[in-house]
């Protein structure tokens, strides 16, 4: 791979070796979707999700590198188009950036360089230490694009290193210009119009340092860091941004200064880029034809959910697998040696139910979190991984933004609804790539009211087995409180309708290695999450039952429980429903074997418990990411709901004789 | 109804202030109420009482007068190429000379376009509501295209800012070759090496310059 150093720096000023108190930093800036997240495993060794789908990252994630003499904390920024903001995502990356001293690594894709140098020009302006990563240079080849790196980095007189990051090419090279001292790029030679650079320069004594203009630009433009930066009067800002021509709002990031930047941008690449014509149709275009026509996509969709969840994820990992761990290992071997182990050890009964007990940390606990949940969540995440990687979850958004539309959100919402479907939780974080505060909160509240986890679809596909007019109707009932709920918030939540705009990345081969890590990072967050949790609860039951709590608990509920026409035993179930949904619905996977329960009673149940919030990490993180008051209002409806529509559907059951 | 040529250029000049003050909230120009007072708006009946603010007949008369300007600037920049800071000057000039049914000719030629090169809006003439899109028209809507056609994008008129900003940000600007791919459930284009999906509302905001 070349790699080049800018020639001739017109006695620019170094950066400085130490970047004073603290690691020096680097942070990884770039579009969505251009490889940031590989590059940043690949410089820390750590582990950052990767996906083939814009806006995965969402968190700001940190790392360490050792480069050159001394270790560097690496920051991989969520993907953005501009420095001119829009999105939260765009946002949080922008102030991190701007509020921050330390290296900036611009990672673009390099077929796309003129759509992505604007970026580059506006990081020059800053003045701080940048290099410019050409990424996906394998890509570029194949389409025949051909970029001259040299004249490139003459050009913009800044480090050029061209990278297959995937492949770890490229990044030795970028390593050692990191260590290195890196030249401060030269003023780019942007123009604006002249009414603007006449504001700008209205500006110049007002503003210290060497990058006035581009604090003036920023402040003109009302972005808060450069606002707090320069500390100028709005007054002022207000006439000079009208004088400019920028508009009379404020805020309003302006499509004058856009065309500049991309002007420029493609006067700098005169010389240095050339695009390549576009061959035959290849076999993965013709591919993509298929997944975007709604004739062939939906039968596509139709077998994807069939192969990969229900017979990969319900089948041979609800199934097979689940079986294995709970019979032969933990029935054959772990439970006995368990029990064995403690009777010999604890001989105060009391304290050993604690362990073995119904509800003990090894029999219950830690056996419903090995033996059931992991299975079924750890198939999903795989499955899932393999979809993302490949480029179809972009495109299913295409598909089906129309219908995401009638309940108030667009085809973005794809992700983190799909998402929802391997874990709630997660899939609630993931609701910040949504551009608007409506649609987070739709989301958010479609995720914990209607969108069952795997662990829970497992566990009901599990206990509804052998009813199959049962599992018709729950999923009949789920999905039309999905809809409805939907459709209702869409009416009743004010704020503009959201527009539909994503990229479609090019489809790509699954790499085994990434899906795998990504696999085991995601189950690993998953346990970690999760796991505490299942040993708490088994530890709360305890005390419960220990102190006489429990058994009062337990008595309350049973006129709740009777109400919905179920056997009073499954009131355990329904308060264990209280500290995950997949935990309550085990426990009515026992009843279940027991023979208890009917099949309509099983059907009410079930549908109770999947409509419940599913679990109190959802709880708390709905409560990070909108509030104590969304989040409160939001379970209590949620609650109601559960229960009046499970109260309606018995009430309707057994008036219509319905034996399932 | 006062023909358009009856006013002066710097009649014409106050009532677009007055105008973008009242209907856009663009601040009053310095000297304003001079101005009005000195050119007799308020015994012209286009400014009401001892104020600023513009009668129905000014409001009108103005309305209008934006519309040839914005037009002018438009056909500046997208048909002649020519930069938008001069386009706004050699715009001033060339608006006296569009008189209303000459307007009206480069509305439909431009393909009754909603904005300014600086993204403001055009105000509708009697030529927008009647235009059914029609077909022979230049410029036209992305979803107007057929799949697999190619052209130019000639401007974005999304009246929310941040929808136009969207576009911009990702590098997809005026002047930039587009194809058009499908357009059910969704609108997918390419643009440079990649493509794109956007609802039916936003393509319909993307103007093409089609090869024909």
């Amino acid at each position: 791979m070349a790699l080049t150093l800018p020639q001739g720096c017109h006695g620019q000023a170094q950066a400085p070796l130490t970047g004073g108190e603290g690691r020096r930093k680097v942070f990884l800036v770039g579009n969505p979707n251009v490889g940031k997240s590989v590059l940043f495993n690949a410089l820390t060794g750590s582990y950052a999700v990767v996906s083939n789908y814009p806006g995965t990252t969402v968190e700001v994630s940190r790392g360490s590198a050792e480069l050159g003499d001394g270790s560097w904390e690496v920051i991989d920024t969520p993907g953005m188009y501009s420095l001119r903001t829009i999105t939260e995502e765009e946002r949080v990356s922008r102030d991190l950036i701007l509020r921050d001293e330390g290296t900036i690594v611009h990672v673009v894709d390099a077929k796309n360089l003129p759509r992505m140098l604007p970026l580059t020009l506006e990081l020059c302006m800053m003045g701080r230490p940048l290099v410019l990563a050409l990424n996906l240079m394998d890509e570029a080849a194949q389409a025949g694009v051909k970029v001259d790196t040299r004249a490139l980095s003459v050009e913009l007189g800044i480090p050029v290193v061209e990278m297959v990051a995937t492949r770890g090419k490229g990044i030795q090279e970028l390593k050692t210009i990191l260590a290195g001292p890196i030249p401060l790029p030269p003023s780019p030679k942007v123009s604006f119009p002249p009414r603007l650079e006449e504001s700008l320069e209205a500006l110049r004594p007002r503003i210290s340092g060497d990058a006035w203009r581009f604090w003036a630009l920023h402040a003109l433009e009302g972005d808060a860091p450069a606002l707090e930066r320069t500390g100028l009067p709005d007054e002022l800002l207000r006439t000079l941004r009208t004088r400019a021509g920028l508009g009379p709002r404020r805020g309003a990031p302006s499509a004058l200064v856009a065309k500049s930047f991309h002007a420029s941008a493609q006067r700098v690449l005169a010389g240095a880029y050339k695009d390549g014509t576009r061959g035959k149709v290849a076999l993965q275009e013709r591919l993509d034809r298929l997944l975007l026509n709604p004739w062939t996509g939906f039968p596509i969709l139709a077998v994807i959910v069939y192969v990969g969840l229900y017979q990969f994820v319900g089948v041979f990992g609800g199934g097979t697998v689940v079986d294995f761990l709970e019979t032969t290992v933990f029935g054959h071997y772990v439970n006995p040696y368990v029990e064995a182990l403690f009777a010999h050890l604890v001989p105060w009964m009391w304290l050993r139910t604690l362990f073995v007990g119904d509800y003990g940390i090894f029999t219950l606990g830690l056996r419903y979190a090995i033996a059931i949940i992991l299975p079924i969540v750890g198939t999903f995440f795989l499955a899932f991984s393999v979809l993302e990687d490949s480029g179809y979850l972009p495109r299913l958004a295409m598909m089906l933004d129309r219908i995401f539309k009638a309940i108030g959100l667009n085809g973005r919402a794809v992700i983190p609804l799909v998402l929802g479907f391997g874990c709630d939780t997660m899939a609630t974080m993931t609701t910040r790539i949504l551009e608007t505060k409506r649609e987070r909160v739709i989301a958010t509240f479609l995720l914990a009211l209607a969108i069952p986890c795997s662990a829970q679809i497992g566990l009901l596909l599990a206990l509804l087995a052998g009813h199959p007019a049962a599992l018709a109707l729950w999923a009949a009932i789920v999905a039309g409180v999905f809809l409805m709920a939907g459709t209702l918030m869409a009416r009743l939540l004010p704020g503009r309708k959201p527009a539909f705009f994503m990229e479609l990345p090019p489809l790509r081969m699954p790499v085994l290695k990434n899906v795998w890590s990504k696999t085991v990072s995601r189950m690993g967050w998953y346990f970690l999450e999760v796991f505490p949790l299942f040993i708490v609860a088994s530890v709360m039951i305890w005390v419960g039952q220990i102190t006489g709590i429990f058994p009062k608990v337990v008595e309350a509920i049973v006129p709740l429980v009777k109400a919905l026409g179920l056997p009073s035993q499954t009131a355990v179930a329904i308060l264990f429903g209280f500290f995950r949904r997949d935990y309550g619905a085990a426990g009515l996977f026992d009843l279940r074997h027991s023979g208890v329960m009917n099949g309509v009673q099983l059907l009410v149940a079930t549908v109770t418990l999947t409509l419940f919030l599913p679990c109190i990490a959802q709880f708390l993180i709905m409560r990070k990411e909108r509030g104590w008051k969304v989040t409160l209002l939001m379970s209590g409806v949620i609650l109601f709901i559960a229960f009046g529509v499970g109260w309606g559907l018995n009430a309707v059951l057994v008036a219509a004789k319905v034996t399932l | 109804m006062v023909h358009e040529n009856e006013i002066t250029e710097a009649e014409q000049e106050i009532l677009e202030r007055l105008w973008q003050h009242e209907v856009e909230g663009w601040p009053l120009p310095p000297g304003a109420e001079g101005e009005v007072v000195e050119l007799g708006l308020h015994a012209k009946g286009w400014v009401k009482g001892d104020g600023l603010r513009l009668s129905a007949g000014g409001l009108e008369v103005a309305r209008r007068a934006i519309r040839r300007h914005r037009l002018a600037e438009r056909l500046l920049a997208d048909l002649m190429g020519v930069e938008q800071e001069q386009a706004e000057e050699h715009a001033c000039v060339l608006e006296h000379s569009l008189v209303e049914g000459l307007a009206e000719k480069v509305c439909t030629f431009l393909g009754h376009p909603r904005v300014c090169p600086h993204g403001h809006p055009i105000p509708e003439g009697p030529c927008c509501k009647k235009a059914a899109a029609s077909v022979e028209a230049v410029i036209s809507p992305l979803d107007h295209m057929r799949p697999g056609e190619e052209g130019l994008i000639a401007y974005l008129a999304t009246p929310q800012n941040g929808d136009l900003q969207k576009f911009l940000s990702m590098g997809i600007h005026p002047g930039d070759p587009i194809a058009l791919v499908r357009k059910t459930p969704s609108v997918v284009f390419r643009c440079g090496h990649s493509q794109f999906a956007v609802d039916r509302e936003l393509a319909t905001q993307v103007y093409v310059r089609r090869h024909g």
